[in-house]
């Protein structure tokens, strides 16, 4: 019996919270995991994922309502992100840039569109088998699919494109270099792939569905993205200016389309938009069709027009972070009481009411090995007797917020008002949000800040994130403190095979994280979207906001 | 009564020559000077001497203050995908590990040959189109274009409201151009702007909120798109300009010589267009050119409101990205156009009052 057999994902409401899921809560299905009533192995998982067939129509029978219509053009406002927009998924960094690498490019894999990352959907690749510790991983990938120019895709694809990965200008480098062992990867045959690993992971797969990791054709180059990039996406490229607009047209022989699929002939993104307030006024004039990321600060506004709201819960953690390694917050006790003294719900109600779920302080919720039985705890009275034990009962903070982005300010003022309750007087400091995110302005550095994350694929994407020694987002210090953040149970974690002892290592690590590490998550923000009447077969999705940016599943009917 | 020009000018002293009627404190003295039987042209020459003078200053002040804050701009470009090698790499492309002086002195030379650089966000992406030049082409284009709109219909709106409002003075058709224009003079240009859409589109559905202008396409091709900007624009600029004209023609109409006219029997629109509104409309000149400034990469408001692509969301944009070399040239063109435009005020005002070409 496989893991898919045993979750009855029939019910893919994008809406219902996955904690609350109807016959099979995630506790449910673990312990029958760890009763070994599952053959939950990597590599029998994702080959038993690969003979489902394609997941595009799963999405779009359940999310379409009515039969779809070919034809048209759907026009999509984004949030500009300047001359800095690219198509190079190796330098995408705004929300427009991750939407536009989604309708050009492929991955190996994908998170999937239920209502959690248990099981991963092949896309380019049909299967990943790991060897006996998970150090090798051997890759099959899928026949039959074309690059946008015609050329077959094969594994010197794939080879070409970790090559790119090894570089450090990438974004994908900070996530795979400390696992791909990139001199010795190499192609087994036309359609096979073998990556070795320099350490055990047993849920490397799950890296490749980072959005930085999308499949480039071989011998693409960073200026080819810019005259003519070439993918194996729904969506072929016409024309792109960074900071304004780009055009996309149908791709007639999608693999993964079923001819039929994508449904609209044309996407155009226009990234023109400076603000949520004109973003809405050309929505509702009919300039664009869709508004893709609405932050939950503004939902509310959009939500009660005649525009259709799409809401999903995601794994985008809005925090606050304390550095473990020095500084006021170096005493764990002093961290354990920031985080009792954090009334979460009301900061929600506060910032983004009704469009947030109560955080946990620990990341990579809807992950397959998160443990949802760690809920936040809310005491100022014990915090104010963590706080007097640690000789900080007069603590004065500085918070180091910003506008970067939605929610940041709004949030450290509120918390600042709850942690005066306890004593605890936080003097917030505004920076520019040009500067917020950088070295001169204290990023990755700042003794108390904001900051806010992705969804996570899996618990051991979330370590290489934040955890591991030399990770590229170790904004807490949890790795230079003293003892090093346990790096031995970190790296025991990843390359446990066997489920059941790889659910007991990270719900070890998952509750240090949450008792010791300076993440105070105090939501998991909503990924809400918003739609013209005449929009269909786009919902929600966990993954990334508007469908999991899959516009290949939208149609247009009046 | 004395008429100009009866007495015979003083004799010169040697080496000089008093020039000009008396007006004024008294005739002018000048040493004999290349320009000396050109004034006008002298004029033209030491006003944009000064401009060039001003605009290095300026450029000097521009690149230190992008450059020499603290902070790496490599770092600063590649915020929270800074790597020590990527870093180094930028570094060097866009030759940050140059001394500041010599950085300037090869961004100058540059711009007076028409190079403005090379965009840091695009070196950093490896993007084919990195030069500055072009990136600011189409949304140079496009502010020229808008301002050019509303100057068009400001300039002689703004004669028209000013000089009714000064031929009726004190009386209600003054109060009403006034205060209209003042209310509307008052209140931002985001609050304008987003009343007329509330209205104009809104309400009446007759014009778009947005001024979005795709790619390779020119504004003029959606006129309908540009009415709302620009009747902001005209909302927040008419009170300025109409009220400088108003002043001008007040103070013009109360002269002898307008006197003097009206009482030799000419026609009251030959007065006011003749002989009051040429020398009233001087001093206004100077509130067209500030406006045409702000016009020209201050209306960042109008343009975030609308999602009108000009010079200014570019700006801004290069400020957000932390593109500094795109900031410091984007800057340089403004500053080069305001030095521009108010030598060209300078020289019109000129050309309005004649007697002035023989005074400067």
């Amino acid at each position: 019996m496989t893991l898919d057999e045993a979750t009855p994902n029939g019910d893919l409401n994008p809406y219902r919270d996955a904690e609350t899921a109807s016959g099979m809560t995630r506790r449910r299905l673990l312990a029958i995991g760890a009763q070994g009533g599952l053959a939950i192995g990597a590599g029998s998982l994702l080959a038993a994922c690969g003979a489902s067939g394609s997941s595009g129509t799963t999405k779009a029978a359940t999310a379409a309502s009515g039969t779809a219509v070919r034809g048209g053009t759907l026009k999509v406002g984004m949030i500009t992100g300047g001359s800095a927009e690219t198509l190079n998924p190796g330098a995408a960094g705004p929300w427009v840039d991750i939407l536009r690498v989604y309708q050009l490019y492929d991955f190996l894999f994908d998170p999937g569109f239920g209502q959690d990352f248990t099981a991963l959907v092949p896309r380019l690749a049909t299967s990943a088998e790991p060897n006996h510790d998970a150090s090798v991983w051997t890759i099959k990938l899928r026949d039959g699919v074309h690059w946008h120019d015609g050329k077959p895709f094969s594994a010197d694809d794939v080879v070409w494109t970790i090559g790119t990965w090894s570089n450090v200008a990438n974004y994908a480098n900070s996530y795979v270099a400390p696992f791909i062992d990139f001199k010795r990867v190499r192609k087994r045959g036309r359609l096979e792939v073998e990556i070795p690993l320099l350490r055990s992971a047993a849920e490397f797969p799950a890296i490749t569905t980072v959005y930085s990791l999308a499949i480039v054709q071989n011998g693409a180059t960073p200026k080819s993205f810019s005259t003519n990039p070439v993918g194996t996406g729904p969506f072929k490229y016409v024309s792109f200016q960074p900071g304004s607009q780009s055009v996309f047209a149908r791709n007639p022989d999608y693999w993964d389309g079923a001819n039929t699929r994508p449904y609209v002939d044309k996407v155009i993104v226009t990234s023109s938009f400076q603000d949520e307030t004109s973003r809405y006024n050309a929505l509702q004039g009919g300039e664009i069709d869709v508004s893709g990321v609405i932050p939950g600060t503004f939902a509310r506004q959009a939500a009660g027009s005649s525009i259709n709201l799409i809401n999903s819960p995601s794994g985008s953690g809005q925090c606050f972070t304390m550095r473990c390694d020095r500084g006021p917050f170096a005493d764990v006790r002093v961290r354990q009481a920031m985080k009792l003294l954090c009334n979460r719900q009301a900061l929600i109600d506060g910032v983004f009411p009704g469009y947030a779920a109560v955080g946990n302080d620990v990341e990579g919720r809807f992950t397959k090995y998160y443990d949802m039985s760690l809920h936040p705890t809310y005491d100022v009275e014990k915090a104010k007797s963590l706080l007097k034990a640690a000789g900080q009962q007069d603590l004065n903070v500085t918070l180091q917020t910003s506008n970067a982005s939605p929610g940041f300010t709004q949030a450290a003022t509120l918390y600042a008002q709850q942690a005066a309750q306890a004593g605890v007087k936080i003097n917030v400091q505004t920076l520019s949000p040009s500067v917020y995110y950088t070295s001169a302005g204290g990023y990755l550095g700042r003794a108390f800040g904001q900051d806010d994350g992705n969804s996570w694929a899996s618990m051991m994407l979330v370590a290489a994130t934040y955890f591991v020694k030399g990770c590229p987002y170790d904004e807490t210090g949890w790795t230079t403190q003293p003892g090093g953040g346990d790096q031995a149970l970190v790296s025991q974690a990843i390359g446990e095979l066997n489920p059941s002892k790889a659910q007991e290592l990270w719900t070890e690590l998952q509750k240090k994280w949450q008792s010791e590490d300076g993440h105070l998550i105090w939501s998991w923000a909503n990924f809400t979207d918003a739609a013209a009447n005449k929009i269909h077969g786009l919902s929600g999705g966990i993954a990334q906001p508007l469908n999991n940016f899959n516009l290949v599943d939208a149609w247009i009917a009046e | 009564m004395s008429v100009a020009g009866a007495n015979p000018a003083p004799l010169a002293e040697s080496g000089t020559e008093l020039v000009g009627a008396p007006v004024g404190r008294g005739p002018r003295l000048l040493r004999k000077g290349p320009f000396s039987r050109h004034p006008l042209a002298g004029f033209v020459v030491r006003r944009a001497a000064a401009g060039l003078v001003t605009l290095l200053v300026a450029s000097f002040v521009i690149f230190l203050a992008t450059n020499a804050l603290p902070g790496n701009v490599a770092e600063t470009v590649l915020g929270r995908n800074a790597t020590r090698a990527s870093v180094a790499h930028l570094d060097r492309e866009l030759r940050l590990n140059q001394p500041l002086l010599q950085r300037y002195g090869t961004w100058l030379g540059g711009a007076v040959r028409g190079d403005l650089g090379r965009s840091a966000v695009a070196v950093a992406q490896q993007d084919t189109q990195t030069s500055v030049g072009a990136i600011i082409g189409k949304p140079l284009g496009n502010s020229l274009i808008l301002a050019a709109i509303t100057m068009i219909l400001l300039v002689p709106l703004s004669l028209l409201a000013g000089t009714f409002a000064a031929v009726y003075a004190a009386r209600p058709p003054d109060y009403a151009i006034s205060y209209t224009s003042l209310v509307f003079g008052a209140v931002p240009e985001f609050v304008l702007g987003t009343l007329l859409i509330v209205v104009f589109f809104s309400l009446l559905g007759l014009f778009p909120p947005v001024a979005l202008v795709p790619p390779g396409t020119s504004p003029l091709s959606d006129v309908n798109a540009l009415v709302l900007p620009v009747l902001t624009l005209l909302g927040v600029s008419l009170a300025f300009c109409a009220r400088q004209v108003r002043a001008g023609v007040l103070v013009t109409l109360r002269q002898d010589y307008v006197t003097m006219a009206r009482l030799g029997g000419i026609r009251e629109s030959r007065v006011l267009w003749r002989y009051a509104l040429r020398n009233a409309v001087a001093p206004s000149i100077q509130s067209f050119a500030q406006t045409l400034q702000y016009l020209f990469g201050g209306i960042i408001v109008v343009e975030t409101l609308f999602t009108y692509p000009g010079v200014g969301s570019l700006l801004v944009q290069a400020v957000s990205t932390r593109d500094v070399t795109e900031v410091q040239s984007i800057t340089l063109v403004l500053a080069a156009a305001f030095i521009a435009i108010n030598i060209v005020a300078d020289l019109l005002v000129v050309a309005l009052v004649p007697k002035l070409r023989t005074q400067v």
